[in-house]
């Protein structure tokens, strides 16, 4: 049997040049990992040393190491799955082209249709979008979730970093049952406590380094289940809103 | 060593040349820069401490310019004591390249060009030992993913480095790579000249004519 994916990540140094002190941290296939902090604090940055397997020459120094992935796929850059901030797609392609020129770049089977990518994108977005589109012109929102069906169907990596999914102007609770699941290793950078309690542990970064590691306790849970609560109170008022009913 | 390093404007080569000396490995580094109309990358090099030299094609072609004065930069290479010369030279239209047989190829392509532009590359991209893909920030992964296979669709046999020029992240992959290529040139010696001829004709219009519609062929 392989071994299970394993991701190291060996401290580095924060903006001002001091060493970060958390220690080598461990994630295992299945954690789901939560990355706070103020804007400008660099969580983006982590995503980036995350997705490149950095070995050391990014400004942060910092190295990630993962096992338990065939060497090929790894080498191939094939082994970590990103959603960057980026709500727009710059190709001069239709959405057919891009999820077909993409599966075939990826190497993957060719019988992965690129509707049935459309289909799992239209139901994260509000308006569906057509296969011969031009990616440019999609609105973000709509971009935004062919990127994630795209990210899950397409790319399928054991290892999914997202940036900011709360602000993607589609479903995020769809898109996050979507993106969490099959023993990925998932690591969404979030400003949404919903989604940070949905996480086993989060990083905290300030000045661009990480600052400390906290697993969410039984407690944070409750809140999390509460939250739950008033957020679907807030969705259902938020359709009804939309469809010019009485708010009462 | 020798390393030529093409590409469009403006595509990230003088990052890519600045990565390569910061990098280390590449004993003393100086560089030739050939540019077509006006240079301000000789400043950007001797800013960074780099011997730099440069040349203006002005009405030449920048290939045709290499071509010529490779004795000279031979020469300046010599008399500074320089273990490494790269030659970072213009943009050029597609038909040419500017690789010497004994130099490390290396072309830098930008990622945000779009994903045709690769095919309407020609032996600049095709020739190439290195490929770099260089602002790569610009666009999502699955893009970047996409560009990519449509590079190697053109030059299977390249190594491909992702590089970040404003970061500097896959500087030290690209000067691994350059190094493993240069082990593995073929030993050309001195005068080899170019991997792809020159068009084999002088034309008309390289002869400085401007009225329209004279047939060479
Ligand atoms: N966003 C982004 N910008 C980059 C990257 N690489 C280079 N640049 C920017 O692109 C511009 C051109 O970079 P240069 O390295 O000067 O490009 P060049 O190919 O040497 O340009 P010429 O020699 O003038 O043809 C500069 O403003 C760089 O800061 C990159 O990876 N990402
Ligand atoms: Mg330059």
């Amino acid at each position: 049997m392989a071994d299970a994916v394993t991701l190291v990540l060996e401290p580095g140094r924060d903006k001002m040049g001091r060493p970060e002190t958390c220690g080598t941290l461990t994630f295992l296939a299945g954690q789901v990992v939560a990355i706070c902090g103020p804007t400008g604090s660099g969580k983006t940055r982590l995503l980036s040393d995350l997705e490149r397997l950095s070995p050391g020459d990014s400004p942060t120094a910092r190295r990630v190491v993962l096992s338990g992935v065939a060497p090929e796929r790894v080498d191939a850059g094939f082994a970590v799955g990103r959603i960057s901030q980026t709500m727009q797609f710059f190709l001069d392609l239709t959405v057919a082209e891009f999820v077909a020129m993409h599966r075939d770049a990826r190497g993957v089977d060719g019988e992965l249709a690129p509707e049935s990518v459309l289909a799992a994108a239209n139901g994260l977005a509000g308006e569906p979008m057509r296969a011969d589109q031009p990616l440019a012109a999609l609105s973000g929102g709509q971009a935004r979730a062919l990127m994630v069906a795209d990210l899950v169907l397409v790319a399928d990596a054991p290892v999914l970093l997202i940036d900011e999914i709360e602000n993607a102007g589609i479903d995020r609770h769809a898109a996050l049952e979507f993106l969490v699941r099959r023993n990925r290793l998932v690591f969404l950078a979030t400003h949404d406590p919903l989604i940070a309690l949905r996480a086993d542990l989060r990083l905290i970064l300030g000045e661009g380094g990480i600052r400390r590691v906290i697993r969410t306790t039984e407690e944070e849970r409750r809140t999390a289940a509460r939250l739950e609560l008033a957020d679907r109170e807030v969705r259902d008022l938020r359709e009804r809103l939309r469809r010019g009913e009485a708010l009462a | 060593m020798r390393i030529v390093v093409g590409g469009t404007p403006s595509s990230g080569k003088s990052r890519v040349v600045l990565a390569l000396a910061q990098a280390g490995g590449f004993g003393r580094l100086g560089v030739a820069k050939l540019d077509c109309v006006t240079t301000s990358d000789d400043r950007l090099f001797a800013g960074r401490g780099l011997p730099v030299m440069a040349l203006l094609a002005g009405r030449h072609c920048p290939d045709h310019l290499l071509m010529e004065r490779l004795p000279d930069l031979e020469a300046w290479q010599e008399a500074q004591g320089l273990d490494t010369l790269v030659v970072e030279t213009a943009g050029l239209c597609g038909r040419c390249a500017p690789y010497l047989a004994d130099a490390v190829a290396v072309c830098v392509i930008d990622c945000a060009a779009g994903v045709r532009a690769p095919r309407k590359l020609g032996p600049l991209l095709a020739d190439a030992d290195v490929v770099v893909l260089s602002k790569g920030d610009l666009v999502s992964q699955a893009e970047r993913e996409v560009f990519g296979a449509a590079v190697t669709s053109r030059n299977p046999g390249a190594t491909r480095v992702w590089f970040d020029g404003l970061t500097g992240e896959g500087g030290w992959e690209l000067a691994r790579a350059v190094r493993a290529r240069a082990a593995a040139l073929p030993g050309a010696g001195p005068g080899a000249g170019l991997r792809t001829p020159l068009p084999q004709l002088y034309c008309s219009y390289c002869l400085g004519r401007s009225e329209a519609g004279i047939r060479m062929m």
